[in-house]
């Protein structure tokens, strides 16, 4: 029993008596036990295995647990690595919800905006876009959620913090969820305004190489043609295509054109050097012309040369002014020197000066005895012309006067100083409108200078002797009238104190003395007037004759019996306001004074002529023997007797000299017997 | 009784003085008259107070050493002379002269006559005009 399994022994202990003989049962009980015995050997077995297999769960488990750690560090790397890679992009990485509203941005976001992430993210994407193109963005956005494109690129101005303009590129696509629903959008920016813009001048670039006026030929190393550009076959009749792959040289050079410079062009070009110059080419149909050249070689980035660039001018018209300006230069040199006309030349842009012989010999020079320069002149100028002959040619070239024009005096070579008349006007101008070469003449004007100088010395002469005169009429109405004046007095005193005295022939011959000085004042005051006559400083203006005419007749009080017929609307002209007066009073107050007709008639007239109006005043009284008619104007000369009328002789020589002085003139239409009309001629103007 | 204001008569003519005497008489101006030869005299005359304050003078204008214009010149500066009434009797029919006198204040200017009885004419009627007039004392 000893032997049997433990469970066995337990299960007989429990449930068999304890006198129960066993060996009843042996044969059982060992078969029980040795089932017992495989039992627990299986059951060994299987704890065995059991613990095999636990251990192996843990180990797994174990492994498991690592390999999750290390997965995890691997995708924390990842996306750090994924978030670097994305921020150290130079484009905006982006996302948006389905409102275009900012969900994600990188940091190059901040770096080409200028703003910041955090604030930027839930603002909508269209706010940052340039309002001109907000609607072209908007619409791309669109088309991409209608399925019209997956995806979308297109370039829009952005604008930054800082306010400023940019170019940017969008590259758009739409995100979506595991089912297929729209979520937002994702893309890039590219910030390409240094792209678009180096596009853009190099566009402009091309425009204006292919446009330009100028000629433009490209040419590989070898000098042949890649590139002509509109110019070029505007004038040589070639185009592009007739012309890729051949050498300038070969199309357009001809019999016309100088060797020399074609050798000098060859060996600059083959020096891979720049050559500038002017040529003589021909067109496809042989039509000469003059082209301004300029040649240079076209580097690469490293310093290579990779073919020549050819700027060129069509100068042929140039040319040909060129030609006709020193032909008519000659003519005019030709013409100004016969006439005694010096030359003179400056170039002011290279301060060159150059002076005919005439120039020279005016000053008694030979050609080559002085030389031709600005400083020449200047030391010939008198000294105290200097300043005023040089700021008179800076004025010029100010630009303040149009003209150049000054008198000064110059050496000659013999000592003397000439007056010299110096003219001249620019030929050619700088871009700002000075100019750039003045030619012109000197003239020999000492004669003229001197007659102006002894014209100016007679008009002060004539100045003079004007107040000299008006002083000596005044003497002359002082100091002549006080002593008659004193003889009248000292005669009637006489007179008076020796009334009883006298006898009537004495009274008489007194009466005589008074009336000889009473006459003699009259001569004097007529000689004042005469004096006066037409030197009246008072203004011009438009008087009217109708007026001035009434108002005589009005103070002369004509006697009764004269006919009077005077013309109305005398005209308007233009005079000193005395002249008029002392002309008609004259004249009408003669007409009455010496009218010896029983029916005495006076007629004043006018009629218009056109350029001026003619006045008449006519009297039937005993007129003037044609004889006299020029001697009536004459100071002092009367026809009659002084003691058969009072008359001094002095009003007709007023009336002529005034007339006179104003450009008008007079005449007498008389015969004896057949009275007398005065007729004058007044100019309008 | 009647105020009699004394008159200068400033002129270098001898028969002018004669003249203006005679036509004194002859129109009965009895004012005392005093006559000076020229401007310096007259002025003279004025500062040392020999013939009193005079209230009119009458004033030839060509006169030696100092003509009338000037004269009259040197007396409106002068405070105490400056209010005088002066009357200019000239032959200078001057236009220039005429407009000097007036800038320089004078009551009248008056061409001497050729006739005496013209003359007596015009001193009777400056005559009646001083009478008429109020002077200052």
């Amino acid at each position: 029993m000893q032997n049997f399994h433990r469970l066995l022994r337990r299960q007989i202990k429990k449930h068999l008596p304890e006198d129960f003989d066993a060996d009843l049962i042996q044969d059982f009980l060992d078969s029980v036990n040795e089932a017992y015995q495989d039992f627990n050997e299986d059951m060994d077995k299987l704890e065995l295995t059991l613990e095999l297999s636990s251990q192996e769960l843990f180990r797994v488990n174990e492994e498991l647990r690592k390999n999750i750690a290390r997965k995890t560090a691997e995708a924390e790397q990842l996306n750090t690595r994924i978030e670097s890679i994305v921020n150290s992009v130079q484009e905006i990485i982006f996302q948006t919800d389905l409102n275009g509203n900012w969900t994600y941005l990188n940091s190059a976001w901040e770096e080409i905006t200028g703003y910041g992430v955090e604030e930027s993210l839930g603002s909508s994407f269209l706010s940052h876009i340039h309002p001109e193109d907000r609607k072209n963005s908007a619409s791309s956005v669109l088309n991409i959620l209608k399925g019209n494109s997956e995806s979308n690129r297109y370039t829009a101005r952005y604008i930054t913090k800082s306010g400023e303009v940019k170019w940017a590129e969008a590259y758009l696509s739409l995100d979506c969820d595991t089912n297929k629903a729209v979520t937002g959008y994702s893309g890039t920016l590219n910030d390409i305004t240094d792209r678009f813009e180096a596009q853009q001048e190099l566009k402009k670039l091309a425009l204006v190489a292919r446009e330009t006026d100028n000629i433009v030929v490209v040419t590989d190393v070898k000098g042949k043609i890649s590139w002509v550009n509109n110019a070029f076959t505007k004038l040589t009749e070639y185009s592009m295509e007739e012309v890729l792959g051949k050498t300038p040289g070969s199309i357009l050079q001809g019999p016309g054109t100088d060797p020399e410079i074609k050798k000098e062009m060859r060996e600059a070009v083959l020096a891979q050097k720049s050559f500038s110059g002017e040529v003589y080419n021909y067109s496809k149909s042989g039509q000469g012309y003059w082209l301004s050249i300029s040649i240079s070689p076209m580097l690469n980035a490293k310093n290579e040369i990779e073919g020549f660039i050819a700027i060129e001018l069509d100068i042929t018209s140039k040319k040909e002014d060129e030609k006709k300006l020193e032909e008519a230069r000659q003519t005019l040199k030709f013409a100004l020197e016969g006439n005694q006309y010096g030359l003179w030349d400056w170039d002011v842009e290279m301060n060159k000066v150059s002076f005919s012989d005439v120039w020279k010999s005016m000053l008694g020079y030979k050609p080559n005895e002085i030389d031709d320069s600005f400083t020449v002149w200047e030391s010939l100028l008198h000294p105290s012309d200097v300043e005023m002959a040089k700021s008179t040619i800076e004025n010029y070239l100010k630009g303040k006067v149009d003209k150049y024009e000054a008198e000064f005096r110059m050496k000659t070579k013999n000592g003397p100083y000439l007056w010299i008349l110096a003219n001249g006007k620019g030929l050619s101008f700088m871009p700002d409108g000075s100019p750039k070469r003045i030619i012109g003449t000197h003239q020999d004007i000492t004669n003229r200078k001197k007659e102006e100088r002894q014209l100016e010395k007679y008009a002060v002469d004539l100045e003079r002797i004007n107040s000299e005169l008006d002083k000596f009429a005044y003497i002359v109405s002082h100091d002549l009238k006080a002593p008659l004046r004193a003889i009248n007095n000292l005669s009637e005193w006489i007179e008076e104190d020796l009334v009883d005295l006298m006898s009537e022939e004495n009274k008489e011959q007194m009466n005589l003395l008074r009336g000889r000085v009473k006459r003699m004042e009259n001569l004097i005051n007529g000689i004042l007037q005469y004096s006066r006559a037409g030197r009246s400083k008072s203004e011009k203006r438009l008087m009217d004759s109708q007026r001035v005419i009434s108002e005589i007749i009005e103070d002369l009080d004509i006697p009764q019996n004269f006919e009077m017929d005077i013309d109305s609307n005398f005209p308007r002209v233009f005079t000193e306001p005395i002249a008029l007066e002392q002309i008609f009073s004259n004249l009408i107050s003669n007409a009455i004074k010496y009218n010896d007709n029983p029916n005495p008639k006076i007629a004043v007239k006018w009629k218009d002529l056109g350029p001026s109006f003619e006045f008449s005043v006519f009297d039937n009284g005993p007129g003037i023997d044609p004889q006299y008619h020029e001697k009536v104007f004459v100071i002092f000369q009367t026809l009659q007797s002084r003691d058969t009328y009072e008359s001094t002789g002095v009003g007709l020589a007023i009336v002529k000299k005034i007339i006179e002085d104003q450009n008008a003139d007079i005449r007498i239409e008389s015969e004896l017997g057949k009275g007398t009309k005065f007729i004058i001629r007044w100019p309008k103007d | 009784m009647e105020k009699v204001v004394t008159i200068l008569l400033v002129e270098d003519d001898e028969v002018d003085v004669m003249n203006v005497k005679r036509a004194f008489k002859k129109g009965n101006v009895s004012n005392p008259l005093f006559v000076a030869n020229n401007g310096i005299e007259a002025l003279e005359m004025l500062e040392s107070k020999t013939m009193g304050n005079p209230k009119i003078i009458l004033l030839d204008l060509n006169m030696p050493k100092m003509g009338g214009i000037e004269f009259l010149e040197v007396l409106r500066k002068k405070e105490e002379f400056k209010n005088i009434s002066v009357f200019v009797m000239t032959t200078s029919n001057e236009e220039s002269d005429k407009i000097d006198a007036y800038n320089l204040n004078v009551a009248g200017y008056i061409l001497k006559p050729l006739s005496m009885d013209r003359f007596i004419e015009a001193v009777s009627i400056l005559n009646n005009y001083w009478k008429l007039c109020e002077f200052p004392d």
